[in-house]
Protein backbone atom coordinates (compact mmCIF):
# COMPACT_ATOMS: atom_id res chain seq x y z
CA UNK A 1 0.00 0.00 0.00
CA UNK A 2 1.19 3.49 -0.70
CA UNK A 3 4.38 4.28 -2.51
CA UNK A 4 7.29 1.92 -2.01
CA UNK A 5 10.39 4.06 -1.96
CA UNK A 6 12.28 1.88 0.50
CA UNK A 7 14.96 1.09 -2.07
CA UNK A 8 16.23 4.63 -2.43
CA UNK A 9 15.65 6.11 1.00
CA UNK A 10 18.16 5.85 3.79
CA UNK A 11 16.82 4.74 7.12
CA UNK A 12 18.48 5.19 10.48
CA UNK A 13 17.90 2.54 13.08
CA UNK A 14 16.99 4.13 16.39
CA UNK A 15 16.01 2.83 19.77
CA UNK A 16 12.79 3.69 21.53
CA UNK A 17 14.86 5.61 24.07
CA UNK A 18 16.08 7.91 21.28
CA UNK A 19 12.47 8.97 20.81
CA UNK A 20 11.83 9.77 24.48
CA UNK A 21 10.24 13.15 24.93
CA UNK A 22 8.98 13.41 21.36
CA UNK A 23 5.47 13.78 20.06
CA UNK A 24 4.48 11.33 17.35
CA UNK A 25 1.46 11.47 15.05
CA UNK A 26 0.50 7.89 14.37
CA UNK A 27 -1.16 6.91 11.12
CA UNK A 28 -4.23 5.30 12.70
CA UNK A 29 -5.44 2.95 9.98
CA UNK A 30 -1.93 1.88 9.14
CA UNK A 31 -1.26 1.01 12.77
CA UNK A 32 -4.57 -0.77 13.35
CA UNK A 33 -3.94 -2.74 10.20
CA UNK A 34 -0.56 -3.80 11.52
CA UNK A 35 -2.02 -4.87 14.84
CA UNK A 36 -4.76 -6.81 13.11
CA UNK A 37 -2.38 -8.59 10.81
CA UNK A 38 0.44 -9.28 13.27
CA UNK A 39 -1.28 -9.95 16.58
CA UNK A 40 -2.68 -13.35 15.77
CA UNK A 41 -2.68 -16.89 16.99
CA UNK A 42 -0.26 -19.29 15.26
CA UNK A 43 -2.94 -20.56 12.85
CA UNK A 44 -3.67 -17.04 11.71
CA UNK A 45 -6.87 -16.53 13.70
CA UNK A 46 -7.04 -13.06 15.19
CA UNK A 47 -7.61 -12.65 18.92
CA UNK A 48 -11.31 -12.74 19.66
CA UNK A 49 -13.69 -12.40 22.58
CA UNK A 50 -16.23 -15.07 23.53
CA UNK A 51 -18.76 -13.78 21.04
CA UNK A 52 -16.32 -13.84 18.15
CA UNK A 53 -15.49 -10.15 18.00
CA UNK A 54 -11.92 -9.41 16.92
CA UNK A 55 -9.75 -7.91 19.64
CA UNK A 56 -6.22 -7.98 18.16
CA UNK A 57 -6.26 -4.22 17.60
CA UNK A 58 -7.39 -3.54 21.17
CA UNK A 59 -4.61 -5.69 22.54
CA UNK A 60 -2.12 -3.82 20.35
CA UNK A 61 -3.44 -0.43 21.36
CA UNK A 62 -3.40 -1.13 25.06
CA UNK A 63 -0.11 -2.95 25.46
CA UNK A 64 2.04 -1.44 22.73
CA UNK A 65 0.89 2.12 23.18
CA UNK A 66 1.36 1.78 26.93
CA UNK A 67 4.95 0.69 26.28
CA UNK A 68 5.55 3.76 24.14
CA UNK A 69 3.96 6.15 26.60
CA UNK A 70 5.93 4.56 29.40
CA UNK A 71 9.09 5.35 27.44
CA UNK A 72 8.12 9.00 27.53
CA UNK A 73 6.80 9.16 23.97
CA UNK A 74 3.60 11.09 23.40
CA UNK A 75 1.32 9.83 20.66
CA UNK A 76 -1.67 11.16 18.78
CA UNK A 77 -3.65 8.99 16.38
CA UNK A 78 -4.75 10.35 13.03
CA UNK A 79 -7.56 8.63 11.15
CA UNK A 80 -8.42 8.87 7.47
CA UNK A 81 -11.46 10.83 6.40
CA UNK A 82 -13.01 10.80 2.95
CA UNK A 83 -10.47 9.50 0.41
CA UNK A 84 -9.62 11.63 -2.64
CA UNK A 85 -11.62 10.53 -5.68
CA UNK A 86 -8.49 9.36 -7.46
CA UNK A 87 -8.05 6.70 -4.80
CA UNK A 88 -11.15 4.79 -5.88
CA UNK A 89 -9.17 2.43 -8.11
CA UNK A 90 -6.75 1.49 -5.35
CA UNK A 91 -9.54 0.97 -2.86
CA UNK A 92 -11.44 -1.31 -5.23
CA UNK A 93 -8.32 -3.34 -5.97
CA UNK A 94 -7.61 -3.67 -2.24
CA UNK A 95 -11.13 -4.89 -1.55
CA UNK A 96 -10.78 -7.46 -4.34
CA UNK A 97 -7.45 -8.66 -2.93
CA UNK A 98 -8.93 -9.09 0.51
CA UNK A 99 -11.86 -11.08 -0.82
CA UNK A 100 -9.50 -13.45 -2.62
CA UNK A 101 -7.38 -13.79 0.52
CA UNK A 102 -10.48 -14.51 2.58
CA UNK A 103 -11.42 -17.40 0.28
CA UNK A 104 -7.87 -18.74 0.37
CA UNK A 105 -7.89 -18.41 4.14
CA UNK A 106 -11.06 -20.46 4.51
CA UNK A 107 -9.59 -23.13 2.21
CA UNK A 108 -6.33 -23.18 4.11
CA UNK A 109 -8.12 -23.54 7.44
CA UNK A 110 -10.31 -26.32 6.04
CA UNK A 111 -7.34 -28.26 4.70
CA UNK A 112 -5.06 -27.45 7.64
CA UNK A 113 -2.53 -25.72 5.38
CA UNK A 114 -0.41 -22.76 6.46
CA UNK A 115 -2.94 -19.97 6.77
CA UNK A 116 -1.14 -17.10 8.48
CA UNK A 117 -0.32 -15.14 5.37
CA UNK A 118 -3.85 -15.39 3.97
CA UNK A 119 -5.19 -14.27 7.30
CA UNK A 120 -2.94 -11.25 7.17
CA UNK A 121 -3.90 -10.42 3.63
CA UNK A 122 -7.59 -10.72 4.47
CA UNK A 123 -7.36 -8.19 7.29
CA UNK A 124 -9.96 -5.49 7.06
CA UNK A 125 -10.82 -2.56 9.24
CA UNK A 126 -14.58 -2.26 9.61
CA UNK A 127 -16.54 0.34 11.50
CA UNK A 128 -16.77 -1.80 14.64
CA UNK A 129 -13.00 -2.15 14.78
CA UNK A 130 -12.64 1.57 14.29
CA UNK A 131 -15.27 2.49 16.90
CA UNK A 132 -13.76 0.10 19.44
CA UNK A 133 -10.32 1.56 18.79
CA UNK A 134 -11.50 5.11 19.29
CA UNK A 135 -13.34 4.12 22.44
CA UNK A 136 -10.18 2.56 23.85
CA UNK A 137 -7.94 5.47 22.81
CA UNK A 138 -10.38 7.79 24.51
CA UNK A 139 -10.32 5.79 27.74
CA UNK A 140 -6.53 5.65 27.57
CA UNK A 141 -6.44 9.43 27.23
CA UNK A 142 -4.63 9.28 23.89
CA UNK A 143 -5.65 12.11 21.57
CA UNK A 144 -6.92 11.32 18.09
CA UNK A 145 -7.56 13.49 15.08
CA UNK A 146 -10.12 12.87 12.38
CA UNK A 147 -8.49 13.95 9.13
CA UNK A 148 -10.76 15.57 6.55
CA UNK A 149 -9.15 13.38 3.90
CA UNK A 150 -5.90 11.38 3.99
CA UNK A 151 -4.65 10.66 7.50
CA UNK A 152 -1.01 10.70 6.42
CA UNK A 153 -1.47 14.16 4.91
CA UNK A 154 -2.96 15.42 8.15
CA UNK A 155 -0.16 13.85 10.19
CA UNK A 156 2.46 15.37 7.89
CA UNK A 157 0.76 18.77 8.20
CA UNK A 158 0.93 18.57 12.00
CA UNK A 159 4.61 17.67 11.76
CA UNK A 160 5.35 20.53 9.34
CA UNK A 161 3.70 22.94 11.79
CA UNK A 162 5.91 21.60 14.55
CA UNK A 163 3.03 20.28 16.66
CA UNK A 164 4.49 16.79 16.47
CA UNK A 165 8.09 15.66 15.95
CA UNK A 166 7.47 12.54 13.88
CA UNK A 167 4.89 10.85 11.75
CA UNK A 168 4.67 7.12 12.40
CA UNK A 169 3.67 5.03 9.41
CA UNK A 170 4.96 2.02 7.53
CA UNK A 171 4.19 3.78 4.23
CA UNK A 172 6.45 6.29 2.57
CA UNK A 173 3.57 8.53 1.50
CA UNK A 174 4.04 10.71 4.58
CA UNK A 175 7.33 11.91 3.09
CA UNK A 176 5.62 12.86 -0.14
CA UNK A 177 3.12 14.79 1.98
CA UNK A 178 6.12 16.64 3.40
CA UNK A 179 6.54 15.05 6.83
CA UNK A 180 10.01 16.19 7.96
CA UNK A 181 10.66 13.00 9.94
CA UNK A 182 9.00 9.65 9.57
CA UNK A 183 9.43 6.78 11.98
CA UNK A 184 8.70 3.23 10.84
CA UNK A 185 8.20 0.06 12.90
CA UNK A 186 7.11 2.12 15.87
CA UNK A 187 3.99 0.28 16.88
CA UNK A 188 5.39 -3.15 16.12
CA UNK A 189 8.84 -2.79 17.59
CA UNK A 190 10.24 -5.98 19.00
CA UNK A 191 9.95 -9.46 17.65
CA UNK A 192 8.09 -10.12 14.46
CA UNK A 193 7.32 -13.40 12.77
CA UNK A 194 8.81 -13.70 9.31
CA UNK A 195 6.20 -14.41 6.67
CA UNK A 196 5.91 -18.09 5.78
CA UNK A 197 8.63 -19.06 8.23
CA UNK A 198 8.53 -19.95 11.85
CA UNK A 199 11.27 -17.44 12.52
CA UNK A 200 11.08 -14.34 14.65
CA UNK A 201 13.35 -11.37 14.02
CA UNK A 202 14.00 -8.18 15.91
CA UNK A 203 12.55 -5.09 14.32
CA UNK A 204 13.96 -1.84 15.66
CA UNK A 205 12.27 1.44 14.78
CA UNK A 206 13.87 3.40 11.97
CA UNK A 207 13.77 7.07 11.13
CA UNK A 208 13.81 8.77 7.74
CA UNK A 209 14.67 12.46 7.71
CA UNK A 210 13.18 14.04 4.60
CA UNK A 211 15.60 16.95 4.25
CA UNK A 212 18.66 14.71 4.67
CA UNK A 213 17.40 12.25 2.10
CA UNK A 214 16.58 14.96 -0.42
CA UNK A 215 20.07 16.42 0.00
CA UNK A 216 21.72 13.03 -0.29
CA UNK A 217 19.75 12.17 -3.42
CA UNK A 218 20.23 15.68 -4.80
CA UNK A 219 16.53 16.16 -5.54
CA UNK A 220 13.68 18.41 -4.41
CA UNK A 221 10.51 17.29 -2.65
CA UNK A 222 8.61 17.94 -5.89
CA UNK A 223 10.99 15.56 -7.64
CA UNK A 224 10.53 12.96 -4.90
CA UNK A 225 6.78 13.23 -5.49
CA UNK A 226 7.39 12.72 -9.23
CA UNK A 227 9.45 9.61 -8.41
CA UNK A 228 6.59 8.35 -6.27
CA UNK A 229 4.09 8.96 -9.05
CA UNK A 230 6.30 7.08 -11.54
CA UNK A 231 6.46 4.08 -9.22
CA UNK A 232 2.76 4.23 -8.49
CA UNK A 233 0.82 5.80 -5.62
CA UNK A 234 -2.61 5.27 -4.15
CA UNK A 235 -3.85 7.62 -6.88
CA UNK A 236 -2.20 6.17 -9.99
CA UNK A 237 -0.74 2.92 -11.20
CA UNK A 238 2.73 4.01 -12.12
CA UNK A 239 4.78 3.28 -15.19
CA UNK A 240 5.53 -0.24 -16.39
CA UNK A 241 8.93 -1.53 -15.31
CA UNK A 242 9.83 1.59 -13.37
CA UNK A 243 10.89 1.07 -9.79
CA UNK A 244 12.31 3.64 -7.37
CA UNK A 245 15.92 3.30 -8.59
CA UNK A 246 15.08 3.72 -12.24
CA UNK A 247 12.66 6.54 -11.42
CA UNK A 248 15.39 8.36 -9.51
CA UNK A 249 17.76 7.97 -12.43
CA UNK A 250 15.16 9.25 -14.87
CA UNK A 251 14.32 12.27 -12.73
CA UNK A 252 17.98 13.15 -12.33
CA UNK A 253 18.43 12.85 -16.08
CA UNK A 254 15.34 14.79 -17.14
CA UNK A 255 14.55 17.06 -14.19
CA UNK A 256 10.83 16.63 -14.04
CA UNK A 257 8.19 14.06 -14.73
CA UNK A 258 6.84 15.77 -17.88
CA UNK A 259 10.28 15.50 -19.49
CA UNK A 260 10.59 11.87 -18.41
CA UNK A 261 7.20 11.06 -19.91
CA UNK A 262 8.14 12.82 -23.17
CA UNK A 263 11.37 10.86 -23.37
CA UNK A 264 9.65 7.54 -22.68
CA UNK A 265 6.62 8.31 -24.78
CA UNK A 266 4.36 7.55 -21.83
CA UNK A 267 1.54 9.39 -20.14
CA UNK A 268 0.09 9.57 -16.63
CA UNK A 269 -3.52 10.62 -16.24
CA UNK A 270 -4.41 13.36 -13.77
CA UNK A 271 -0.74 14.15 -13.14
CA UNK A 272 -1.34 17.69 -11.85
CA UNK A 273 -4.16 16.56 -9.66
CA UNK A 274 -2.04 13.83 -8.07
CA UNK A 275 0.77 16.27 -7.40
CA UNK A 276 -1.73 18.62 -5.82
CA UNK A 277 -2.90 15.90 -3.44
CA UNK A 278 0.65 15.59 -2.14
CA UNK A 279 1.57 19.27 -2.21
CA UNK A 280 -1.66 20.82 -1.01
CA UNK A 281 -3.72 18.12 0.64
CA UNK A 282 -6.99 18.74 2.41
CA UNK A 283 -6.11 19.12 6.10
CA UNK A 284 -7.57 20.71 9.20
CA UNK A 285 -6.03 23.10 11.68
CA UNK A 286 -8.53 22.26 14.38
CA UNK A 287 -7.14 19.47 16.49
CA UNK A 288 -6.31 19.04 20.12
CA UNK A 289 -3.24 16.97 20.89
CA UNK A 290 -3.38 17.05 24.66
CA UNK A 291 -3.12 13.76 26.50
CA UNK A 292 -5.96 13.18 28.89
CA UNK A 293 -6.03 11.35 32.15
CA UNK A 294 -6.38 7.61 31.52
CA UNK A 295 -9.69 6.29 32.84
CA UNK A 296 -8.66 3.01 34.41
CA UNK A 297 -12.19 1.96 35.31
CA UNK A 298 -13.43 2.53 31.79
CA UNK A 299 -10.51 0.61 30.27
CA UNK A 300 -11.27 -2.34 32.53
CA UNK A 301 -15.00 -2.15 32.01
CA UNK A 302 -14.60 -2.14 28.24
CA UNK A 303 -11.81 -4.68 27.79
CA UNK A 304 -12.54 -7.08 30.64
CA UNK A 305 -16.31 -6.94 30.99
CA UNK A 306 -17.18 -6.46 27.34
CA UNK A 307 -14.28 -8.04 25.46
CA UNK A 308 -13.12 -10.80 27.82
CA UNK A 309 -9.57 -9.59 28.42
CA UNK A 310 -7.79 -10.83 31.53
CA UNK A 311 -8.44 -8.29 34.24
CA UNK A 312 -5.11 -8.86 35.89
CA UNK A 313 -3.12 -8.03 32.76
CA UNK A 314 -5.30 -5.11 31.72
CA UNK A 315 -5.19 -3.60 35.19
CA UNK A 316 -1.41 -3.82 35.20
CA UNK A 317 -1.15 -2.11 31.83
CA UNK A 318 -3.70 0.54 32.83
CA UNK A 319 -1.77 1.28 35.98
CA UNK A 320 1.48 1.58 34.04
CA UNK A 321 -0.29 3.90 31.63
CA UNK A 322 -1.55 5.96 34.51
CA UNK A 323 1.86 6.13 36.15
CA UNK A 324 3.44 7.35 32.92
CA UNK A 325 0.73 9.94 32.49
CA UNK A 326 1.19 11.14 36.01
CA UNK A 327 4.96 11.43 35.81
CA UNK A 328 5.53 14.21 38.32
CA UNK A 329 1.98 14.02 39.63
CA UNK A 330 1.87 13.14 43.30
CA UNK A 331 -1.03 11.33 44.93
CA UNK A 332 -2.96 12.38 47.99
CA UNK A 333 -1.70 9.35 49.91
CA UNK A 334 1.39 11.35 50.75
CA UNK A 335 -0.66 13.71 52.87
CA UNK A 336 -2.83 11.17 54.66
CA UNK B 1 -35.68 5.99 54.13
CA UNK B 2 -35.51 8.84 51.69
CA UNK B 3 -38.23 10.88 50.09
CA UNK B 4 -37.23 14.16 48.54
CA UNK B 5 -38.06 16.73 45.89
CA UNK B 6 -35.39 18.96 44.41
CA UNK B 7 -34.91 21.36 41.54
CA UNK B 8 -33.42 19.44 38.59
CA UNK B 9 -30.71 22.01 37.95
CA UNK B 10 -29.55 21.97 41.57
CA UNK B 11 -29.24 18.19 41.59
CA UNK B 12 -27.56 18.14 38.17
CA UNK B 13 -24.99 20.70 39.28
CA UNK B 14 -24.28 18.69 42.42
CA UNK B 15 -23.83 15.44 40.51
CA UNK B 16 -21.69 17.09 37.86
CA UNK B 17 -19.30 18.38 40.51
CA UNK B 18 -18.59 14.77 41.46
CA UNK B 19 -19.00 12.82 38.23
CA UNK B 20 -16.01 14.59 36.67
CA UNK B 21 -13.84 12.62 39.11
CA UNK B 22 -15.60 9.36 39.92
CA UNK B 23 -18.21 7.13 38.36
CA UNK B 24 -19.60 5.38 41.43
CA UNK B 25 -20.23 6.88 44.83
CA UNK B 26 -21.70 6.08 48.19
CA UNK B 27 -24.16 8.69 49.44
CA UNK B 28 -24.68 8.99 53.17
CA UNK B 29 -28.27 9.90 53.95
CA UNK B 30 -29.12 11.76 57.12
CA UNK B 31 -31.48 14.35 58.45
CA UNK B 32 -28.89 16.93 57.46
CA UNK B 33 -29.09 16.03 53.82
CA UNK B 34 -27.09 13.92 51.35
CA UNK B 35 -23.32 13.71 51.67
CA UNK B 36 -20.49 11.94 49.97
CA UNK B 37 -16.72 11.74 49.92
CA UNK B 38 -14.87 10.15 47.07
CA UNK B 39 -11.40 9.93 45.62
CA UNK B 40 -10.59 9.51 41.93
CA UNK B 41 -9.14 6.13 40.81
CA UNK B 42 -5.64 7.59 40.56
CA UNK B 43 -5.70 9.00 44.11
CA UNK B 44 -4.94 12.46 42.80
CA UNK B 45 -8.17 14.26 43.62
CA UNK B 46 -10.81 14.04 46.30
CA UNK B 47 -14.25 15.50 46.41
CA UNK B 48 -16.66 16.04 49.27
CA UNK B 49 -20.19 17.06 48.54
CA UNK B 50 -23.04 18.00 50.81
CA UNK B 51 -26.54 18.73 49.61
CA UNK B 52 -28.19 20.37 52.61
CA UNK B 53 -31.71 19.31 53.48
CA UNK B 54 -32.60 22.96 52.89
CA UNK B 55 -31.59 22.60 49.23
CA UNK B 56 -34.61 20.35 48.77
CA UNK B 57 -38.16 21.54 48.42
CA UNK B 58 -39.17 18.52 50.38
CA UNK B 59 -36.86 16.30 52.37
CA UNK B 60 -37.64 13.41 54.65
CA UNK B 61 -34.97 10.90 55.55
CA UNK B 62 -33.70 8.42 58.06
CA UNK B 63 -29.97 7.62 58.16
CA UNK B 64 -28.66 5.17 55.61
CA UNK B 65 -26.29 4.61 52.71
CA UNK B 66 -26.83 4.10 48.99
CA UNK B 67 -24.42 3.26 46.17
CA UNK B 68 -25.09 5.16 42.96
CA UNK B 69 -23.76 4.89 39.42
CA UNK B 70 -23.34 8.58 38.62
CA UNK B 71 -23.04 8.00 34.88
CA UNK B 72 -26.53 6.53 34.79
CA UNK B 73 -27.92 9.05 37.21
CA UNK B 74 -26.68 12.04 35.21
CA UNK B 75 -28.00 10.40 32.09
CA UNK B 76 -31.46 10.25 33.64
CA UNK B 77 -31.22 13.77 35.01
CA UNK B 78 -30.33 15.13 31.59
CA UNK B 79 -33.94 14.39 30.60
CA UNK B 80 -35.30 16.94 33.05
CA UNK B 81 -35.83 20.45 31.75
CA UNK B 82 -34.49 23.48 33.51
CA UNK B 83 -36.92 24.49 36.24
CA UNK B 84 -38.46 21.04 36.53
CA UNK B 85 -38.57 19.17 39.82
CA UNK B 86 -37.03 15.78 40.44
CA UNK B 87 -38.71 13.43 42.90
CA UNK B 88 -36.50 10.92 44.66
CA UNK B 89 -37.73 7.92 46.57
CA UNK B 90 -35.62 5.13 47.95
CA UNK B 91 -37.16 1.68 47.46
CA UNK B 92 -35.20 -0.05 50.17
CA UNK B 93 -36.44 -3.60 49.64
CA UNK B 94 -35.74 -3.55 45.92
CA UNK B 95 -32.50 -1.61 46.34
CA UNK B 96 -33.63 0.90 43.78
CA UNK B 97 -33.96 4.64 43.62
CA UNK B 98 -37.21 5.86 42.09
CA UNK B 99 -36.64 9.06 40.17
CA UNK B 100 -39.63 11.01 38.94
CA UNK B 101 -39.50 13.87 36.48
CA UNK B 102 -42.87 15.33 35.44
CA UNK B 103 -45.05 12.37 34.54
CA UNK B 104 -42.03 10.12 33.91
CA UNK B 105 -40.74 7.78 36.52
CA UNK B 106 -37.55 5.72 36.40
CA UNK B 107 -36.15 3.18 38.75
CA UNK B 108 -32.39 3.27 39.04
CA UNK B 109 -30.77 0.10 40.35
CA UNK B 110 -28.46 0.89 43.21
CA UNK B 111 -24.99 -0.51 43.72
CA UNK B 112 -24.10 -2.42 46.86
CA UNK B 113 -22.33 0.27 48.93
CA UNK B 114 -19.74 -2.29 50.07
CA UNK B 115 -18.70 -2.77 46.42
CA UNK B 116 -17.74 0.89 46.11
CA UNK B 117 -14.27 2.06 46.88
CA UNK B 118 -13.90 2.99 50.52
CA UNK B 119 -14.44 6.61 51.41
CA UNK B 120 -11.16 8.42 51.70
CA UNK B 121 -9.98 10.01 54.88
CA UNK B 122 -9.72 13.73 54.34
CA UNK B 123 -6.19 14.76 55.24
CA UNK B 124 -5.69 17.56 57.72
CA UNK B 125 -3.71 20.19 55.92
CA UNK B 126 -2.27 23.41 57.11
CA UNK B 127 -2.42 25.61 54.05
CA UNK B 128 -0.59 28.91 54.56
CA UNK B 129 -2.45 31.11 52.07
CA UNK B 130 -5.93 31.40 50.70
CA UNK B 131 -7.77 33.59 48.23
CA UNK B 132 -11.41 33.92 47.26
CA UNK B 133 -12.28 34.88 43.70
CA UNK B 134 -15.39 34.69 41.50
CA UNK B 135 -15.89 31.14 40.15
CA UNK B 136 -16.24 32.43 36.60
CA UNK B 137 -12.89 34.19 36.88
CA UNK B 138 -11.20 30.97 37.95
CA UNK B 139 -12.80 29.03 35.12
CA UNK B 140 -11.65 31.61 32.60
CA UNK B 141 -8.07 31.50 33.88
CA UNK B 142 -8.06 27.68 33.65
CA UNK B 143 -9.37 27.80 30.10
CA UNK B 144 -6.69 30.31 29.14
CA UNK B 145 -3.96 28.24 30.79
CA UNK B 146 -5.09 25.17 28.86
CA UNK B 147 -4.30 26.93 25.65
CA UNK B 148 -0.60 27.04 26.48
CA UNK B 149 0.18 24.09 28.74
CA UNK B 150 -1.09 21.02 30.53
CA UNK B 151 -0.17 22.27 33.97
CA UNK B 152 -0.48 25.49 35.92
CA UNK B 153 1.12 27.10 38.96
CA UNK B 154 -1.12 28.63 41.59
CA UNK B 155 0.64 30.89 44.02
CA UNK B 156 0.45 33.74 46.43
CA UNK B 157 3.28 36.19 46.89
CA UNK B 158 2.78 38.85 49.53
CA UNK B 159 -0.76 39.95 48.85
CA UNK B 160 -0.88 39.04 45.18
CA UNK B 161 -2.53 35.88 43.86
CA UNK B 162 -1.17 34.53 40.58
CA UNK B 163 -1.67 31.70 38.13
CA UNK B 164 1.04 30.84 35.67
CA UNK B 165 1.13 28.40 32.75
CA UNK B 166 4.20 27.90 30.61
CA UNK B 167 4.13 25.93 27.40
CA UNK B 168 6.93 25.17 24.98
CA UNK B 169 6.26 28.38 23.14
CA UNK B 170 3.70 30.51 24.94
CA UNK B 171 3.24 31.53 28.53
CA UNK B 172 0.25 32.84 30.38
CA UNK B 173 0.13 34.74 33.62
CA UNK B 174 -2.81 35.98 35.63
CA UNK B 175 -2.18 38.25 38.61
CA UNK B 176 -4.77 39.57 41.02
CA UNK B 177 -3.72 41.90 43.83
CA UNK B 178 -5.70 41.73 47.06
CA UNK B 179 -7.84 44.69 45.99
CA UNK B 180 -9.31 42.54 43.22
CA UNK B 181 -9.88 39.52 45.44
CA UNK B 182 -13.08 38.89 47.35
CA UNK B 183 -11.05 37.72 50.31
CA UNK B 184 -7.53 36.58 51.09
CA UNK B 185 -5.06 35.42 53.67
CA UNK B 186 -1.64 36.52 52.47
CA UNK B 187 1.29 34.15 52.70
CA UNK B 188 3.95 32.41 50.66
CA UNK B 189 2.50 29.68 48.50
CA UNK B 190 3.27 28.09 45.19
CA UNK B 191 2.24 24.70 43.84
CA UNK B 192 1.92 23.13 40.41
CA UNK B 193 -1.23 21.29 39.27
CA UNK B 194 -2.42 19.24 36.32
CA UNK B 195 -4.79 21.22 34.19
CA UNK B 196 -6.90 18.26 33.19
CA UNK B 197 -8.12 17.84 36.75
CA UNK B 198 -8.60 21.57 37.22
CA UNK B 199 -10.36 21.78 33.90
CA UNK B 200 -12.86 19.08 34.88
CA UNK B 201 -13.43 20.77 38.22
CA UNK B 202 -13.70 24.25 36.78
CA UNK B 203 -16.94 23.43 34.96
CA UNK B 204 -18.69 23.32 38.30
CA UNK B 205 -16.57 26.02 39.89
CA UNK B 206 -17.49 28.39 37.07
CA UNK B 207 -21.12 28.35 38.26
CA UNK B 208 -20.25 29.41 41.80
CA UNK B 209 -20.37 33.11 42.75
CA UNK B 210 -17.20 32.62 44.72
CA UNK B 211 -14.54 29.99 45.16
CA UNK B 212 -11.98 29.73 47.93
CA UNK B 213 -8.54 28.44 46.98
CA UNK B 214 -6.23 27.29 49.75
CA UNK B 215 -2.64 26.93 48.61
CA UNK B 216 0.65 25.73 50.09
CA UNK B 217 4.18 25.15 48.87
CA UNK B 218 4.25 21.96 46.78
CA UNK B 219 1.15 21.02 48.67
CA UNK B 220 -2.36 19.91 47.77
CA UNK B 221 -4.85 22.57 46.77
CA UNK B 222 -8.18 22.84 48.50
CA UNK B 223 -10.98 24.35 46.48
CA UNK B 224 -14.27 25.09 48.23
CA UNK B 225 -17.41 26.63 46.84
CA UNK B 226 -21.16 26.65 47.18
CA UNK B 227 -23.77 26.22 44.54
CA UNK B 228 -26.76 27.51 46.52
CA UNK B 229 -27.27 24.92 49.25
CA UNK B 230 -24.81 22.47 47.73
CA UNK B 231 -21.36 22.53 49.31
CA UNK B 232 -18.45 21.21 47.28
CA UNK B 233 -14.85 20.82 48.29
CA UNK B 234 -12.02 19.41 46.21
CA UNK B 235 -8.56 18.44 47.25
CA UNK B 236 -6.02 18.09 44.45
CA UNK B 237 -2.52 16.66 44.85
CA UNK B 238 0.23 18.79 43.28
CA UNK B 239 2.61 17.86 40.53
CA UNK B 240 6.18 17.91 41.64
CA UNK B 241 8.16 20.37 39.55
CA UNK B 242 10.97 18.75 37.62
CA UNK B 243 13.93 20.34 35.87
Amino acid sequence: MGVDLGDILGRKKVSIEDLTGSWIAVDGFNTLYQFLSIIRQPDGTPLMDSSGRITSHLSGLLYRMTNLLESGIRVAFVFDGRPPELKAGTLAARAQMKETAEIQLQEAIATGAESFRYAQAATRINSEILCDSIRLLDAMGIPYVQAPSEGEAQAAFMAIRGDVDYVASQDYDSLLFGAPRVVRNLAITGKRKMPRKNVYIDIPPEVIVLEEELTRLGISREQLIDIGIMCGTDYNEGLQKVGPKRALKLIREHGCLEAVLDALGERIDNLQEIREIFLHPEVTESYDLRMKRPRIDEIIRFLCEERDFSEERVRKAAERLNASYRAGQSTLERWL
Amino acid sequence: MLKAVIDAETLRDAIEAVSSLVDEVKFTISERGLELKAVDPANVAMVSLRIDASAFEFYQATPGEIGVDLVRLSDLLSMADRGERVRLELLEEERKLKIGVGSLSYTLSLIDPSAIRKEPRIPELDLPAHVTIPGAEFRRAIKAAEKVSDHVVLGVKDDVFYMEAKGDIDALKLTMPSSELLDMKPGEARSLFSLDYLSDMSKSIGKAPEVKLEIGIDYPLRISFRLNEVHVSYLLAPRIEQE
